[in-house]
């Protein structure tokens, strides 16, 4: 027997082997079911997206103290339903989520995302040996998944009548990305968004043209997947410009002249003016002083009131965030 | 085939069967109780007779007439615009909604709508009371419509009370939910009443309130309070009987409760108008529980928790609903909140560890608010027992409202340590305790508590507000010892 065939051989008989193996062995044993009662239990398995949820807006949910003033400390039980849902898997997608009576410090937590109606957990493989027995579930994955509660305000509406689709990417790929870009990595349960600036930034392009003498700013739309803002009626932009200081002096106040928002419910005068996915929104500056050299800014606010709404500072708001600034020259 | 051969057949069957899994309990039958429901009322209403045609001079007439008319001479155009009907209602709405008009002309169409008083009539009003952009018109609409006296106004009104923020148009929607034997607006017209910033307004208002309550038949504003806070156990207070157009919009109020409807907003605006509709509402509540949808159940059973005392003769149907297994933990938290101390013994019995784990958490929450000293064992026991942290955590907040927090101070103080524990309600938990606490330590104590928080009108970040706990947390366990 030459060696050439005896290796082939071998080679065969090792194959056969497995393919034996692989048909006769039993199954792999199954975990004991379990009860989960707090996304903790998830912790000792999964450190990382552990980590990045537990510092995640989603684990704020119940606690963050600007929701607790919102919602009066959560006597208006309405808000409990998104903040603290049922798991996902229980109602359903397009269905609305239904509140939780246990655990509602954790917000929306592991379970309320991967826990499924049998007990086992919603994943991105089928391993029935591991201790939570993940179940593939690409549900998981679906705009809609994030729609039972995001989409209240109508933001996977917005995406559904954007051109993200088509090309398509859907939320996860702009709030939880692969971690370093990695497919092997898993995904980033930070769920950044209207918190993180580099996102922000990435939402929307600010600039300005000159026409006839005067400015006319540009905002428009380039990034998000949505309208920008969105989700939330608190959520506003507002642009302000003030004169470019010559240097070494103190610039001016900022001089409020545009609001993007959605308004809420009893805002009866109010229009909804949000910029829709890909929008382009052209707003000449009419004052005279403003014919010469400017900078215009774009900031961001989670609340939408100022101290003093007839003249807005953004510099005495805690929670105003710069997103863009740029200087116009003539 | 053989005799012999069917037998031996049968008999493999009949054993088959005997070691098959035993049969659950009978699966609840469930039924479209609420598309039921508002299908035999709306046969029940009779008919409004259609819109004819009318002359539109003869409106314009009566609306000019009606501007400037005065004393008696009004009667003749509130009488003569209900002879013509709805066919009135577009011109009137034209006018009512015409903002280059006088305000004089706009207060007629007004109150010739409220005189028409039909239900198209009726719904114009409200329409205008949601969506016009003048305050004035807005408390116009509520006043009228408190005039017109159709109850199945309420839940519109009752409605406006969460979004109206003008002080004169809340002033209306109070007034005439009282007329309407509604006491929904009772907590408004005394926070108008109280506040200082209108004086005239908070003089009506004090007034308006004396009115109610002798309407209602309280002896004076705070014992009509008093009566309407406590759910009125003696039935002291007169109650509206309900029309038929009323259960019917409080029926359709159910139906938006339903998981037909995706988007939240309808459902908050139905759950805050049914919790405020009163006896009325409760016991449509009641009989929603028995609905096949199960988004219906479990919001008629919060709507039924956020009543309160109100809704104490729901708790049958509801410790009925603790057999529904979707429905169950909403049913427990509501029979703690309407105060109905005969579901102790099944929310005791639902603490046991075969019990699923939402239901648990509320059965403890439930008792807590019960406050029965005989629940205090069985709290005690599962607050020191290994069970699941919130489940402890929960026990330990109602054993507090027990008046039992010496017991449990030393673990909330932990909690409120503890990144797994909900240090806020640890923290909202040893505040209560040390409130009912009378010991100059423990007064030094809330005085340094009280110290921390944070200053009025400012929302801390998540940071400070960890902070803070953390530095009470510290202040207590220093204090512990001496308290």
């Amino acid at each position: 027997v030459s060696p050439i065939r005896g290796i082939a051989g071998l080679c065969l008989l090792a194959l056969a082997g497995w393919a034996l193996l692989a048909v006769f062995s039993p199954p792999a044993e199954e975990a004991p079911p379990q009860s989960f009662t707090s996304s903790w239990q998830c912790r000792e398995c999964h450190p990382a997206a552990f980590a990045e949820w537990e510092g995640s807006q989603h684990a704020l949910s119940w606690t963050n103290p600007a929701v607790r003033a919102l919602s009066n400390d959560f006597a208006n039980t309405n808000c409990i339903d998104c903040h603290a849902p049922r798991p996902i898997f229980e109602t359903g997608l397009a269905m609305r989520v239904l509140p939780r009576s246990s655990r509602r410090q954790e917000g929306v937590d592991c379970i309320s995302c991967h826990l499924l109606p049998d007990g086992r957990v919603a994943g991105t493989i089928d391993r029935p040996s591991a201790p939570c027995r993940p179940v593939l579930r690409v549900e998981l994955q679906r705009p809609e998944y994030c729609g039972v509660c995001h989409d209240q305000h109508g933001t996977v509406q917005q995406w559904k009548a954007s051109r993200w689709p088509e090309a398509g990417l859907g939320c996860i790929d702009c709030h939880m990305p692969r971690r370093e870009g990695d497919p092997a990595g898993g995904r980033d349960h930070r769920c950044l968004g209207g918190n993180d600036l580099g996102l922000l930034r990435a939402a929307v392009d600010l600039r300005g043209r000159r026409e006839a003498g005067r400015w006319v700013i540009e905002i428009e739309n380039v990034g998000a997947g949505h309208a920008f803002p969105t989700d939330e009626r608190s959520r506003a932009a507002d642009l302000f410009w003030r004169p470019l200081p010559s240097p070494g002096a103190e610039p001016g106040p900022w001089r409020h002249f545009h609001r993007i928002r959605d308004p809420y419910r009893q805002e009866v005068d109010l229009v909804s003016n949000l910029l829709q996915a890909h929008e382009l929104r052209r707003l000449p500056l009419e004052e005279e002083e403003a014919r010469g050299a400017i900078e215009v800014a774009l900031f961001y606010l989670r609340s939408p009131y100022y101290d003093d709404m007839e003249a807005p500072d953004p510099l005495t708001k805690a929670d105003a965030v710069l997103v863009h600034r740029v200087e116009l020259r003539p | 085939v053989s005799r012999a051969r069917l037998a031996l057949l049968g008999a493999s069957l009949a054993v088959l069967a005997a070691c098959s899994q035993p049969e659950g309990p009978a699966a609840l039958t469930r039924r479209p109780l609420v598309a039921e429901r508002i299908a035999a009322l709306e046969s029940a209403l009779p008919p409004e007779p259609e819109a004819g045609p009318v002359d539109p001079e003869h409106v314009a007439g009566l609306l000019h007439f009606l501007a400037r008319a005065r004393g008696r001479e009004r009667d003749l155009p509130l009488l003569e615009v209900r002879e013509l009907g709805d066919g009135a209602i577009p011109q009137l709405q034209g006018a009512l909604g015409d903002t280059s008009r006088n305000a004089d002309l706009r207060a007629a169409a007004i109150e010739l709508l409220a005189a028409l008083g039909t239900r198209r009539a009726i719904g114009t009003l409200c329409d205008h009371l949601e969506r016009a952009p003048e305050a004035w018109v807005r408390a116009h609409c509520a006043w009228r419509l408190g005039e017109a006296g159709r109850d199945l106004a309420l839940p519109r009104l009752v409605l406006r009370l969460n979004y109206e923020r003008d002080p004169e148009a809340r002033f209306w929607i109070a007034s005439s939910l009282g007329a309407m034997r509604n006491d929904a607006g009772l907590e408004t017209l005394w926070a108008i009443a109280q506040g200082g910033q209108e004086p005239e307004l908070a003089a009506a208002a004090a007034t308006r309130l004396e009115e109610l309550a002798s309407a209602a038949g309280a002896t004076d504003a705070r014992e009509h309070w008093a009566l309407f806070a406590s759910g009125d156990p003696d039935r002291r207070l007169r109650r509206h009987s309900p029309s038929t157009e009323l259960r019917l919009e409080i029926w359709r109020l159910v139906e938006r409760l339903s998981g037909a409807h995706f988007q939240l907003r309808g459902v908050d605006d139905a759950r805050f108008a049914l919790a405020r509709l009163g006896p009325a509402a409760a016991e449509v509540l009641a009989e929603a529980l028995q609905e096949e949808d199960v988004y219906v159940r479990v919001h008629s059973a919060q709507c039924l928790e956020r009543m309160g005392p109100g809704a104490f003769d729901a708790g049958p149907a509801l410790m009925a609903g603790l057999q529904d297994p979707e429905l169950a933990p909403a049913a427990a938290l509501a029979l703690g909140a309407i105060g109905y101390p005969l579901a102790e013994s099944r929310l005791q019995a639902a603490l046991s560890s075969g019990t699923p784990h939402e239901l648990r958490v509320a059965a403890v929450e439930a008792l807590g608010r019960l406050r029965l000293p005989s629940s205090s064992a069985a709290l005690s026991s599962l607050f020191a027992s290994e069970e699941a942290l919130d489940l402890r955590e929960r026990a330990a907040q109602a054993l507090v409202a027990l008046g039992r927090g010496r017991d449990v101070a030393p673990a909330l103080i932990g909690w409120m340590e503890s990144r797994e524990a909900d240090r806020h309600a640890a923290e909202s938990a040893f505040a209560r305790w040390l409130s009912e606490e009378q010991s100059p330590a423990a007064l030094e104590l809330a005085a340094a508590w009280r110290e921390l928080a944070p200053p009025p009108g400012v929302i801390p970040t998540p940071a400070q507000d960890e902070q803070r706990i953390a530095r009470r947390a510290a202040l207590a366990r220093a204090a512990l010892p001496r308290l």
